[in-house]
C-alpha cells in the first residue's frame, strides 16, 4: 500500500477510536436512573466537630443499613467530605461532592455557618441538601430540607411554657456571643416577652470565654437564668453559677445539643432541674423510639443523641424521597418528592411546610436522674410543630 | 461589688501566672518557643481530674498528674527540641504538630466535652463578701499561686542552680565556657516548666472545664502574660498575669463590648512602651 493512503487510513481509524472513546466517556457520566444513588456527607471531621460527626454519619448509616443499602433496587453510596469547621473547605467539600464524586444529595455540615457556605454554592447547582439539625433563620430557598427548623424555633415553645406552667416573670439571659447562639435565644426570648415575660439583663461572653465569673458575677435579680452556650463551655458556666451560690433556676433555652456526658456533668455540677427545648432524647418514652434506642445502643455500644437522630431522620427522608421518584434523582424531581415526604421516626412523624421547614414533634426536657443516671427527661410534648 | 471584680480578675491572673511562668522559663531560658504549652495545662487538668475520679487524692493525683506532664516535656525536649536549636521555624512548625497530635489524642480518649471537677475538700463553697459570695477554692488559688511563685523566685534568684539559669539567659557561651552542661540546664528548665504547666492545669480544673481543643487559647493568653511582663522574668509574669487577669475581668465587667480586645489593647500598649516587657530582659547571646 502506498505511503499516503496508509497514512490517511491510520489517521481515519484514529479518529473514530477517539470519537467512540469520547462518547463512552460522556456516556460514563452519572445517570439518574440507574447506578448507585449517592448521598454527600460534608462535616467537621477534623477540629473540635470530629466527636458529633461521627455521631451523626453513625445515624445516617443505621438508617442506610436498614434499607440493606438499596433503593428501588439502586445501591447507596455514602460520600464524605471533611469541613474542618471551615466555610470555605465546606465551600470547597460541597463543590468536590457534586463535580466529582457526583452525588445527588448533600447532608450539609453540623455548624451552621459552614453550611450557609455550602448552600451559597448549591444553589449553583440545584442539589438539594437535607439537614441534620437546624438551619440559621436566613437560609431559605427550595433546596435545603431542615426537619427542625431554625435555631430561632428550637427554643419557641420555652418562652410561653416559663411562664404559664413555670411561672417565671423575669429572666436574666446569658448566651455566647455568635450567630447561632443569638438565633437559639432570640426564638426564646420573643415568645417569652409576648407572654408578658421581662427580660432584665443580657451578657453575650465571647466564644472561647474560659472564665464567666465577670459575669456571673454580675447578674441581676431575677426569676430564672435563660441560657445557651456550646457543650464544650457549658459545664464550665454550671459550677461557677454554683460557686457564686446562684440559685435562680437555669433554663438552658435549647437543650437538645447536649450529649449524655454533657448532661451527666451538668447533672453532676448542680444543673439538676435544668430545662430545655429539645426535638429528640433517648428517654422519650415511646414503643418506636425504645426499638431506635436498642437498635443504636447494640449497633454503636450507646444511646444515640439528637445527632445520631438527626443523622439517622436525614436519612430516612431521603430513602422516602427515592422511593416516591421511584429511584429517579434528578434534581428537580427529587426534590419535589421531598418536599412531600412524611416520615414515621422514633418520635414520631416529621413532615415538611412548604418552605422546606420541618414539622415535627418537640418536647420540653429536664435534666433529671433516671435509675442513677442524668437523663433529659421530656416532662411536656408538643405534637406536630410548624418549626419556623 | 469591685472587691468582688478586683478577686475575680486576681484569682484569674493566678491561674495565668501558673500557665505562663512555664512557658516564660522556657522561653527565656532556651530561647525555645514551644506553642505546645497549654497542651501541659489541658493534660495536667484532664489527668487529675482522671485519677480523683478514681479515688486517688485530691492532691496526690495533681501533683502526680503534674509529674506525668513534666515527664513528657523530657522526652519532647531531650527527643525533639534540644535538636531544634536556633532554628524556631522549625520549633514552631514542631510544637504545632504537637498540638494536634496530642489533641487528637486526648480528645479520643476524654472526649471533646469540658470536663472539671470538684474542689478538695475544706476548700467547697462560698464566703460572703457583702451581699455577694465568692468561692473559697479561688481564694486558695492565690495561695497556691503566691507559693509557686514564691517558690520559682527563691529557685531562680536564690540558688546556685538558678543563678547558673539567669547566667545562661544573659549570656549563653560565657556560661557554657564556664563549664557549665547547659544542655543539661535547658532540660532542667524545660521539665520545671512542663510541670508547672500540668500543676497549672490540676489546680485550674475545679473552677474552669477543660477541653482537648483548648490549647491555642492558653498559648494565646500565656504570650499575651509574659509580652506584658518580659520574659524570663518570674516577678514580671506574676505582675504581668495580675494585670491582665484583672484588665479581662474588669473589662468583661464594665466594658463588655470590648471584651475581646481589652487584654490585646494592653499587650499592645506595652509594645509600644517597653518591648521586652515590663520586667523583661533582653535575649541571650548565642
Amino acid at each position: 500500500m502506498p505511503k499516503f493512503k496508509h497514512r490517511a487510513l491510520v489517521s481515519v481509524v484514529a479518529t473514530i477510536l477517539t470519537v467512540f472513546v469520547a462518547v463512552i466517556v460522556a456516556g460514563c457520566g452519572s445517570s439518574t436512573t440507574s447506578g448507585p444513588i449517592k448521598i454527600g456527607v460534608i462535616l467537621p471531621y477534623s477540629g473540635d466537630g470530629q466527636y458529633y460527626s461521627k455521631m451523626i454519619e453513625n445515624g445516617v448509616r443505621a438508617k442506610l443499613d436498614e434499607v440493606s443499602n438499596k433503593i428501588q433496587g439502586r445501591d447507596v453510596q455514602l460520600v464524605t467530605a471533611d469541613s474542618a469547621g471551615d466555610p470555605a473547605k465546606g465551600a470547597e467539600a460541597a463543590k468536590k461532592l457534586v463535580e466529582v464524586d457526583k452525588v445527588d444529595v448533600v447532608l450539609p455540615d453540623l455548624f451552621s455557618n459552614v453550611s450557609l457556605a455550602i448552600q451559597d454554592y448549591l444553589a449553583t447547582t440545584g442539589t438539594p441538601m437535607v439537614l441534620t439539625s437546624q438551619s440559621l433563620p436566613f437560609m431559605k430557598g427550595d433546596l435545603a430540607f431542615a426537619p427542625y427548623g431554625t435555631t430561632g424555633s428550637s427554643s419557641t415553645l420555652m418562652g410561653p411554657y416559663v411562664v404559664d406552667n413555670l411561672g417565671y416573670k423575669t429572666v436574666s439571659e446569658m448566651f455566647d456571643d455568635y450567630a447561632g447562639a443569638e438565633g437559639y435565644m432570640k426564638g426564646f426570648t420573643d415568645t417569652y416577652t409576648a407572654k408578658g415575660g421581662s427580660v432584665v439583663q443580657t451578657q453575650k461572653p465571647p466564644l472561647g470565654t474560659i472564665d464567666y465569673a465577670p459575669y456571673i458575677s454580675k447578674i441581676q435579680q431575677a426569676d430564672a437564668m435563660a441560657i445557651w452556650f456550646i457543650p464544650p463551655e457549658a459545664p464550665t458556666f454550671f459550677k461557677q453559677y454554683k460557686d457564686y451560690g446562684k440559685t435562680a433556676p437555669v433554663i438552658y433555652v435549647y437543650i437538645g445539643t447536649l450529649v449524655d456526658r454533657d448532661v451527666a456533668q451538668i447533672g453532676d455540677l448542680g444543673g439538676e432541674g435544668t430545662i430545655g427545648q429539645g426535638y429528640y432524647s433517648s428517654a422519650i418514652d415511646t414503643p418506636s423510639n425504645k426499638a431506635f434506642v436498642d437498635m443504636m445502643t447494640t449497633k454503636y455500644g450507646g444511646p444515640p443523641t439528637s445527632y445520631e437522630f438527626g443523622g439517622y431522620v436525614a436519612a430516612s427522608i431521603i430513602v422516602q424521597g427515592v422511593t416516591a421518584t421511584k429511584g429517579d434523582t434528578e434534581h428537580a424531581t427529587l426534590i419535589a418528592a421531598l418536599k412531600n415526604v412524611s416520615v414515621d421516626s422514633p418520635t414520631g412523624k416529621i413532615s415538611f411546610a412548604g418552605n422546606g421547614l420541618g414539622i415535627c414533634n418537640q418536647y420540653i426536657l429536664k435534666v433529671a436522674q433516671v435509675n442513677g443516671t442524668y437523663v433529659l427527661q421530656p416532662v411536656e410534648t408538643f405534637e406536630q410543630v410548624k418549626n419556623q | 461589688m469591685l472587691l468582688i471584680d478586683l478577686l475575680n480578675g486576681v484569682s484569674f491572673g493566678m491561674i495565668l501566672f501558673l500557665i505562663a511562668s512555664g512557658l516564660s522559663l522556657t522561653f527565656g531560658v532556651m530561647g525555645v518557643l514551644n506553642l505546645s504549652h497549654g497542651l501541659f495545662y489541658i493534660l495536667g487538668a484532664l489527668l487529675s481530674l482522671e485519677l480523683v475520679q478514681r479515688g486517688v487524692n485530691f492532691w496526690v493525683g495533681g501533683v502526680a498528674a503534674a509529674a506525668f506532664v513534666g515527664l513528657l516535656g523530657l522526652l519532647i525536649e531531650r527527643g525533639f527540641l534540644s535538636r531544634l536549636h536556633n532554628r524556631l521555624n522549625e520549633q514552631v512548625l514542631l510544637s504545632i504538630g504537637f498540638v494536634y497530635i496530642f489533641s487528637n489524642l486526648m480528645a479520643w480518649i476524654w472526649g471533646p466535652s469540658g470536663r472539671l471537677g470538684p474542689a478538695p475538700a475544706g476548700l467547697g463553697g462560698s464566703v460572703h463578701i457583702g451581699m455577694d459570695s465568692f468561692p473559697i477554692y479561688r481564694l486558695a488559688i492565690l495561695a497556691i499561686g503566691g507559693a509557686v511563685a514564691a517558690g520559682l523566685w527563691l529557685v531562680t534568684q536564690r540558688t546556685r542552680a538558678g543563678a547558673i539559669v539567669r547566667a545562661g539567659m544573659d549570656d549563653r557561651d560565657i556560661t557554657r565556657a564556664l563549664g557549665v552542661n547547659y544542655g543539661l540546664v535547658c532540660s532542667a528548665v524545660f521539665v520545671l516548666g512542663s510541670f508547672v504547666g500540668g500543676f497549672a492545669g490540676f489546680v485550674g480544673s475545679p473552677v474552669m472545664a477543660t477541653n482537648p481543643g483548648m490549647g491555642f487559647e492558653l498559648l494565646l493568653l500565656s504570650l499575651i502574660v509574659i509580652v506584658v511582663g518580659g520574659v524570663g522574668s518570674v516577678t514580671g509574669t506574676l505582675l504581668g498575669s495580675l494585670l491582665i487577669g484583672c484588665i479581662d475581668s474588669f473589662g468583661r465587667a464594665y466594658f463588655p463590648n470590648l471584651a475581646y480586645f481589652t487584654i490585646y489593647l494592653a499587650m499592645i500598649v506595652v509594645l509600644l512602651v517597653k518591648p521586652t516587657g515590663l520586667f523583661g530582659r533582653a535575649r541571650a547571646r548565642t
